[in-house]
């Protein structure tokens, strides 16, 4: 799990693949939030295309790159939290951004998420196959 | 949303100076998936792609062809480009991605090999957003 949360934190984008309302694929840039007890966290607000899309269509998938070609693709189900303590965490640690987005754990846009079911692979390029983990 | 020239030559520099983008299909799981990849070339304004046919994204999408980009630009700009797959025979088209790409003509070799796929975009649409307070503009290539 720890190799997985540094390398979406070293990426700071990652890239989020949703099947849109029209069944067709969609990606946009992402940013992941936060781990917490196992779970990986993302967020996003509920007036938003991408959060009618996760709702009909829950498993998505995010890839990301990094140093020397390595990159990790990310797969898991969607699954809403309505989490406070997880909310003021991120509000906490987010950059100014984040929290200007947000404001309080309150705002009712706020739609946060975490993957369950996930799959992660990681390839470095180093001459080792991809790394698959579950989990 | 009026075709120009224009519209793809920006979609083209954005692409680019990206280095990398990010390819979304639809799995043969029907599950989103995604990847990084990277443009070849621009020709008679159709954006060029190649892959391995030996790979899962070829299966996805000759069973789903219509995919979508993503890539990111400086002071957070992001580009949304989406279209249908069409793959080439073209083998003049094939010779000039592996010399324009050193590591394609390393993987593939020639332009024949039976491996080597090309495609393009059609009925491609981008998107392009800056973040300097404009919305985002959306136009068809």
């Amino acid at each position: 799990m720890q190799v997985i949360v540094d390398f979406l934190r070293k990426s700071q984008t990652q890239y989020l693949a949703t099947i849109g309302t029209d069944g067709k694929p969609k990606v946009r840039p992402f940013q992941f939030k936060l781990e917490d007890g196992g779970k990986l966290y993302f967020s996003t607000t509920n007036d938003k295309q991408v959060y009618q899309e996760i709702t009909r269509h829950p498993y998505v998938e995010l890839c990301a790159c990094g140093e020397n070609w390595s990159w990790l693709r990310l797969s898991g189900k969607v699954v809403f939290s309505q989490d406070r303590s997880i909310k003021s965490r991120i509000i906490k640690e987010a950059i100014p951004l984040i929290k200007a987005v947000y404001k309080t754990p309150d705002n009712p846009l706020w739609a946060l998420f975490y993957l369950d079911e996930v799959t992660a692979t990681i390839a470095d390029f180093s001459g080792n196959p991809p790394q698959t983990l579950r989990l | 949303m009026p075709s120009t020239s224009n519209h793809v030559k920006a979609v083209t520099e954005f692409l680019v100076k990206s280095q990398v983008q990010y390819l979304a299909t639809i799995g043969l799981d029907e599950k989103p998936k995604v990847r990084p990849f990277q443009l070849m070339l621009e020709d008679g304004g159709r954006l060029y792609f190649c892959t391995s046919n030996q790979k899962p994204v070829f299966q996805e999408m000759q069973k789903h062809p219509h995919v979508e980009f993503c890539a990111s630009g400086a002071n957070f700009s992001w580009l949304r480009l989406n279209g249908k797959v069409v793959f080439s025979k073209d083998l003049g088209l094939k010779a000039r991605i592996q010399d324009a790409s050193p590591i394609v003509k390393s993987i593939y070799k020639t332009p024949d090999n039976p491996t080597f796929e090309v495609f393009y975009l059609a009925d491609a649409a981008a998107t392009i957003a800056d973040l300097g307070g404009n919305p985002p503009q959306t136009f068809r290539l």
